[in-house]
């Protein structure tokens, strides 16, 4: 019963066929607590990566933060914005694996992806830029668009990612 | 560094107490799949609510005693986007519903589909694998 | 709800006040239940999954901002500011986050606020609610009022830091508690 699900080539049927099968996702899978923990440390994850990027992104638009100079704040913000974006990598790989074929027929998944590929991308050419802004006060042109993009990717994995849960 | 390794740590520390407590959202969690269930019986009631619908279905068994099912479907919002609407289960049809029973091995299931006698056939969305209609598992 | 687990379960019978005292609240959780605005919430196509979904990544804007005033109590981030620079700067948004999360939380309660009673992780979650408001507000009232002395120290002192680690702790709790809630029958 083919219905409006994504259609994939078979390579990448394949793919997601092999993560679905492995020992980690059947030990997860079989778990009674193992997805919880997972979903529960995403969770902390999200409060940690979208925290310090809400933090740095109030700072680009000039609403927060402003008595520090932007390249401070956002050398400051680094490693958290990393370790949060690691973590949260790592524990929504374990879960992907635990139940790869139900996000292989889930449109709101590859919508996810999509926007956590442009959200990574956008804030990597921001952030970069941003560390270069040499003063504190008036905030080059730029900025107040691109935070309101790149929030609006960051903030629409959110949804996404929500929207998995929902269907 | 270590700083931030202690703080990592500590999330997981906390995290702990909710081990032993189970878990149920993930459908394999407090489904089984090897517990395939079909449930031939009369709708009682439907629960169109948040964040999981219920059907209620009273099944005949061989013995001829009824037993009261519990089976769970997605959310109205997903199942309106499958075709099912509030009132397509009035109370007293007859039906047959597959799914998976609870692992606990309770009158619970999670239903993938409700079949009606004319061959129609309505998916529940929930989280049961093959709730959407999909071609694949 | 007095069990002390270091002992003989001496709680007291459920008899005279106490039982009315539970039955009282179960009485009015059941009776919110019933509201048509509760079932409306309850029953709907779009707003649960809204209100949800804004309690849910409100979290970043809530607990993601206070993290950064307790990481800074504690000495492990945004060293470069002084405490009082992370913590007036943030509160405007942390506060705004706070109502926002309060709001959607009580939706949600009023959409099922039988289940909510009979959770467990419900109940963890409004006590650790309580102590995160206690501790905020012991440390705004005895310990902040003194932070000229402290505020560029890498680290804050004693009670400070202290008050930082008790906020990040019940954060990670609250935030694991109010998933776990799903996962209750």
């Amino acid at each position: 019963m083919e219905n409006d699900a994504l259609h994939f080539p078979a390579a990448t049927r394949s793919l997601f066929l092999w993560c679905d099968s492995t020992r980690l996702s059947v030990a997860i899978r079989d778990s009674t607590w193992m997805f919880a923990v997972v979903e529960i440390l995403h969770l902390l994850g999200l409060a940690v990566l979208l925290g310090s990027l809400v933090v740095f992104y109030l700072r680009l638009l000039g609403l927060g933060m402003r008595r520090q100079p932007v390249a401070q704040l956002a050398a400051e913000l680094a490693p958290w914005i990393r370790g949060g974006l690691a973590f949260m990598l790592g524990t929504g790989l374990l879960l992907f694996f635990s139940e790869a074929m139900k996000c292989y027929a889930s449109p709101p998944f590859a919508i996810k992806m999509l926007l956590l590929s442009l959200a990574v991308v956008s804030h990597l050419v921001i952030f970069r830029r941003a560390l270069r802004i040499k003063d504190s006060t008036p905030s080059p042109l730029w900025t107040r668009p691109a935070a309101c993009l790149s929030l609006a990717l960051w903030f629409g994995v959110g949804l996404a990612g929500r929207a998995i849960g929902f269907q | 560094m270590r700083a931030r390794l202690a703080v990592l740590s500590l999330y997981a520390g906390l995290l702990l107490p909710v081990a032993p407590l189970g878990a149920h959202h993930s459908f394999a969690a407090e489904f089984d799949i090897k517990r395939p269930v079909k449930l031939k019986g009369t709708v009682t009631r439907m629960d169109w609510i948040n964040p999981h619908s219920w059907i209620h279905i009273d099944v005949k068994g061989a013995d001829g005693k009824v037993v009261a099912w519990m089976v769970e479907g997605g959310s109205p919002n997903a199942l309106l986007r499958l075709g099912f609407t509030k009132a397509a289960l009035p109370p007293g049809s007859e039906v047959v519903v597959e799914g998976f029973q609870a692992k606990d091995g309770s009158n619970r299931a999670v239903g993938q589909f409700v079949a009606f006698a004319d061959g129609r056939k309505l998916f529940l969305g929930g989280s049961a694998p093959g709730a959407h209609g999909d071609a694949d598992k | 709800m007095g069990a002390n687990c270091f002992s003989v379960d001496r709680r007291p019978a459920l008899t005279g006040t106490r039982i009315s005292r539970v039955t009282a609240i179960l009485s009015i959780c059941e009776w919110i239940d019933s509201t048509a605005f509760s079932t409306a919430i309850r029953e709907s196509t779009w707003w649960f999954p809204i209100i949800e979904t804004v309690h849910v990544l409100g979290i970043a804007a809530s607990a993601g901002t206070i993290l950064f005033v307790d990481l800074r109590l504690l000495g492990i981030g945004m060293k470069r500011e002084p405490l009082s620079e992370v913590l007036e700067q943030l509160q405007p948004w942390t506060l705004s986050a706070f109502l926002v999360m309060v709001i959607s939380g009580a939706l949600l309660f009023t959409s099922e606020a039988v289940k909510c009673y009979h959770s467990v992780f419900f109940q963890i979650k409004v006590g650790l609610l309580v102590l995160a408001a206690v501790n905020a507000a012991l440390f705004h009232a005895k310990v902040y009022p003194g932070v000229e002395v402290w505020d560029n120290l890498p680290a804050a002192p004693g009670r400070a830091r202290m008050a930082g680690g008790l906020s990040l702790a019940l954060w990670i709790g609250i935030i694991a508690m109010g998933r776990a809630i799903a996962y209750g029958k």
